[in-house]
């Protein structure tokens, strides 16, 4: 599945994998794409795989004119070798047939890599929340007992909220069953997340409850999260914006309008 | 010129074959011709790919590919006016040395359905490979649209045998048979 852009296969020993999950309103995706640009990060290989729907552009993160015609394909992998960070940028939906396929490729390739922890960047549906969660913050964490066991001061320190469990019938007043993980939107986060636990791979998933539509704002929520605990940038996340936008992100809505319309 | 390849499943009598036919020249048998008029499911783009180059010699391998895309889905930031189109647009993989013969496709626009998947494939396995997508305003074929690919084919007469400037008979031919099947706005 991952074949190297360069002559050797690079190495990833020590990194942190940060991936994005193709969900609502492409938070993860777009959060990933930013985090690309803003550390110039460099490609080192592509997914080759079936399970996504073939796409191919140039260079959504050209600065110049010399690297504006640079093919890309749906599924890289980037990396900042001074951060010791990996990034896959997905850019095509998984075809839902071969979802299943997609995460065991996944995590083969994770295991085999060896990331120290991996960071899958998420969203679910805003319109799915109880009543609890539709007070406070929109952002919530889930990890593997793996990645628990290291960073459980981490993760008190920042006072992030984690993902509540379900009832699996709600209305149901049983008390034998067991509240289970839903992440509805969040395409392959939570079959992810449990073939992560069960192959015991230290696994964070950061998720923002949105809806379709103007995402960029979510997708700044989201990276800004992901950096108050990477610290992947010098500067704090209060200040004025340090995330580059890049050019692909151009035209989101289409077109330029018609003069002759109005 | 040899003529090999697959009709599709479920032919009816008198509706255009649906098939992938690959077609050789008999003097010039280093050069494939691979005229696709089947539709290639999204999830079998890939599949099909591979088993087209798994038959081909990959060293000093050139592909390029023909594609068209309504103008409707190009996205410019000034408004693309009806006298532009159509108009061609190319994608090249990393190992393609040549000049393409016109405009790169600018950002955010992207090319999708089998020519990505062949780019696709040929960025990763390092095949030099370019797609020129045209961008047309009208739905059926004309022989306007049909021109807008001469350059490309001027290019290619280089290493085919090819006529980059067949009579407007010929065309106007393509162009009758189009026309037949649609009766809707008469």
């Amino acid at each position: 599945m991952f074949v190297s852009a360069q002559n050797s296969a690079p190495c990833f020993k020590d990194f942190t994998l940060v991936m994005p999950a193709v969900a609502v309103g492409n938070v993860g995706q777009l959060a990933v794409d930013l985090m690309v640009s803003t550390l110039n990060m460099s490609r080192v290989g592509y997914m080759h795989t079936d399970c996504i729907i073939p796409m191919a552009g140039n260079n959504p993160y050209a600065t110049c004119k010399e690297d504006v015609e640079e093919l890309h394909t749906p599924a890289e992998v980037y990396t900042a070798a001074e951060l010791k960070l990996a990034v896959l940028q997905i850019r095509a939906p998984i075809i839902q047939t071969k979802s299943k396929k997609f995460r065991q490729l996944l995590v083969s390739w994770i295991k085999a890599s060896g990331f120290t922890r991996t960071v899958v960047l998420s969203s679910s549906h805003a319109y799915q929340r109880d009543d609890q969660q539709l007070q406070g913050t929109p952002l919530r964490y889930v990890v593997t007992p793996s990645l628990l066991k290291g960073s459980v001061d981490a993760l008190k320190e920042l006072g992030w909220r984690e993902l509540e469990r379900v009832a699996p019938f709600p209305g149901l007043t049983d008390a034998n069953t067991e509240p289970r993980l839903y992440i509805p939107g969040g395409g392959i986060t939570k079959g992810l997340y449990t073939d992560s636990c069960a192959e015991d791979l230290p696994l964070a998933v950061l998720l923002l409850f949105c809806s379709e539509g103007d995402n960029i704002p979510d997708a700044f929520t989201l990276v800004n999260h992901l950096n108050d605990w990477l610290h992947l940038l010098d500067t704090p996340s209060q200040k004025p914006n340090q995330w580059k936008i890049p050019t692909s992100w151009s035209l989101l809505f289409g077109s330029g309008i018609p003069p002759a319309l109005f | 010129m040899h003529q090999c390849g697959t009709r599709g499943a479920g032919l009816q009598p008198g509706k255009p074959a649906e098939e992938c036919v690959f077609y050789r020249q008999k003097d010039n048998p280093s050069v494939l011709i691979c005229q696709v008029t089947c539709y290639v499911a999204e999830d079998q783009l890939f599949q099909w790919t591979e088993k087209v180059f798994d038959c081909l010699q990959h060293r000093e391998l050139n592909v390029t590919v023909l594609s068209d895309s309504t103008v409707a889905e190009y996205k410019t930031a000034d408004y693309v006016s009806c006298s532009s189109a159509p108009f061609l647009r190319s994608l090249h993989s990393g190992a393609f040395t040549g000049q393409p013969v016109c405009q790169s496709l600018e950002q955010p626009n992207i090319v999708t359905g089998l020519s990505a998947a062949v780019l696709n494939h040929c960025e990763v396995h390092r095949i030099a490979a370019v797609v020129y997508q045209c961008y047309s305003d009208v739905i059926g074929l004309d022989s306007v649209t049909m021109e807008t690919y001469k350059p490309a084919l001027t290019k290619l007469g280089k290493s085919i045998q090819l006529d980059p400037s067949p009579s407007t008979d010929v065309l106007r031919k393509f162009v009758r048979n189009t026309n037949i099947q649609s009766n809707l706005y008469i």
